[in-house]
């Protein structure tokens, strides 16, 4: 249902439900959602590598010191760049089918085999 | 513990904050690296192959939309898209429960002024019941009675995450600033004794404008308790003295006359075609003779839209569910709001403001731009 009703809304068929992309196969969303919380995991992980190298750099730390430590504006922007970089290497899979797309005149031809 | 910007603002652990700063990262990895790959098959490949075919890409946007979930890569695009802003309320709501005790305490211990009005038997329009607005789980009603502030505080911390830091930080002001300094632009001279924000949320906007005119009685109204009860605690906690009460801005409870200035702030494509027409009455009665109604709005037009960008409007209509998110992009609000019964109906585009200086020479121009670059301001006056 992509129509705007009289109001103009949308809505999808069944707006109680979650956004459903893969009929009949629930668990690649679901693994999608897994995949997305366990790349925050890994960020995490690496922000609290990052903050132990850099206090060990500073002459040791312990647990307090690692917990009150927040990056600095320079150790941010080199957090932002490491991250963006996992990033790309955990989704390299789908930037690539992207990239592969934009080359293939065939499935572009069928992308306009619409029905109007 | 992070600084905070205020004192109800939720601290963030290292962990978190760690969190926080990944979940900004993969939205602009989705939206900046893979969104582009999408724009350009759509609008530099798809299009002209169509528009050789003496067809229009932007008139089909929706056949094509459906083609384009043939394709896994496209579904996996959206389902990471809808995945990274669930993962966004997830990590703040986890942050936001860990403190919220301490968080009600602050909000009812506050003596700074202000007050707030709640109402349990008001009930929210469909278009903010039927699905929770951007994802955010329970909506902007969600309230779990007296001295609740949850959503107020899981609103606050993911707002400066949801723009990705372009609307002024943690503050979230930018666009309350850039109302104010559309008001000097267009009425130099004048300043209001009366203020009514609707759709405040938290008072981002509403504490903003409010710290411009600090002689003047301040309102706020919206749909949730708890956005409102965390929404004074922040105003006092900000210096400013703001009345929240939960109201619906189609008809309020407020006597004929009450204000000299009522605005709104990215709240009129979270309404409906029916309920824009009665805000703008509403705000008509509600003003004194010669005074401004200004709305502030997202700077996109359908008609202008290109057909990747349709699509992107049924997706973060649908998916985003934010239901009026076409609907508003078509409206001729500039019309509803000449209907209502206001003069000097004027609508552009505002360049976004940190700071409003009423000295500044005006720069509100017929010239569309980004989001977040300039906001569309629609402003009329009553005689």
């Amino acid at each position: 249902m992509t129509e705007l009703d009289p109001e103009g809304l949308v809505f999808r068929d069944d707006p109680s439900k979650r956004s459903a992309f893969f009929a009949g196969q629930a668990d690649v969303g679901r693994l999608l959602g897994m995949i997305t919380a366990l790349t925050s995991e890994i960020a995490m992980l690496r922000a609290r590598l990052d903050t132990h190298e850099r206090l060990a750099a500073e002459g040791g730390f312990d647990r307090a010191k690692v917990e009150a430590y927040r990056p600095d504006a320079t150790a941010l922007a080199e957090r932002m760049t490491d991250d963006q970089a996992m990033i790309g290497r955990v989704f390299k899979p789908l930037s690539d089918e992207l990239d592969r797309l934009l080359e293939e005149p065939a499935v572009q031809k069928t992308l306009l085999e619409t029905d109007r | 513990m992070s600084p905070t910007p205020h004192a109800m603002m939720p601290e963030a652990t290292h962990d978190e904050a760690a969190r926080f700063a990944h979940v900004v990262g993969l939205k602009n990895f989705l939206m900046r690296q893979l969104e582009p790959k999408w724009r350009t098959l759509v609008d530099e490949k798809l299009a002209p192959q169509l528009a050789s075919k003496g067809r229009d890409a932007k008139e089909e946007y929706r056949a094509l939309e459906r083609s384009l979930a043939r394709l896994g890569a496209y579904r996996t695009w959206q389902q990471l898209t809808v995945s990274a802003q669930e993962e966004m309320w997830r990590s703040v709501g986890e942050c936001v429960d860990r403190q919220l005790p301490e968080l009600e305490r602050r909000a009812s211990d506050s003596e700074a002024g202000g007050s707030v009005r709640t109402d349990p038997q008001f009930r929210p329009p469909r278009y903010l019941s039927t699905v929770d607005i951007h994802l955010m789980p329970g909506g902007y009603a969600d309230d779990r009675g007296e001295g609740d502030v949850r959503q107020g505080a899981v609103f606050d911390k993911a707002a400066a995450l949801y723009h990705m830091g372009r609307n002024g930080g943690e503050l979230n002001d930018v666009r309350g600033h850039t109302l104010v300094q559309h008001y000097f632009d267009r009425f130099p001279g004048m300043t209001p004794q009366s203020i009514l924000d609707m759709g405040c949320t938290v008072g981002h906007s509403t504490t903003a404008i409010a710290g411009y005119f600090p002689q003047a009685e301040v309102h706020g109204i919206d749909v949730g308790g708890a956005l409102l009860r965390y929404a004074r605690a922040r105003s006092a906690s900000l210096g400013a003295s703001i009345h929240y009460s939960q109201q619906n801005a189609e008809q309020t409870d407020f006597a004929d006359g009450s204000f000299d200035l009522v605005v709104s702030s990215a709240v009129l494509h979270e309404t409906s075609f029916k309920a824009l027409p009665r805000i703008m009455r509403e705000a008509h009665r509600l003003l004194r003779p010669g005074g401004v109604m200004m709305h502030l709005e997202v700077p996109l037009r359908f008609d202008t839209a290109s057909a990747w960008n349709r699509v992107r409007g049924l997706f973060e209509a649908l998916h985003n569910n934010e239901p009026f998110w076409i609907g508003a992009q078509q409206a001729d609000i500039a019309q509803t709001v000449r209907d209502a019964g206001f003069a000097d109906v004027t609508s552009g585009y505002q360049p976004a403001v940190r700071v409003a200086d009423r000295a500044a020479e005006p720069r509100f121009t017929s010239t569309p731009g980004p989001v977040h670059v300039v906001w569309y301001l629609l402003s009329g006056v009553k005689r």
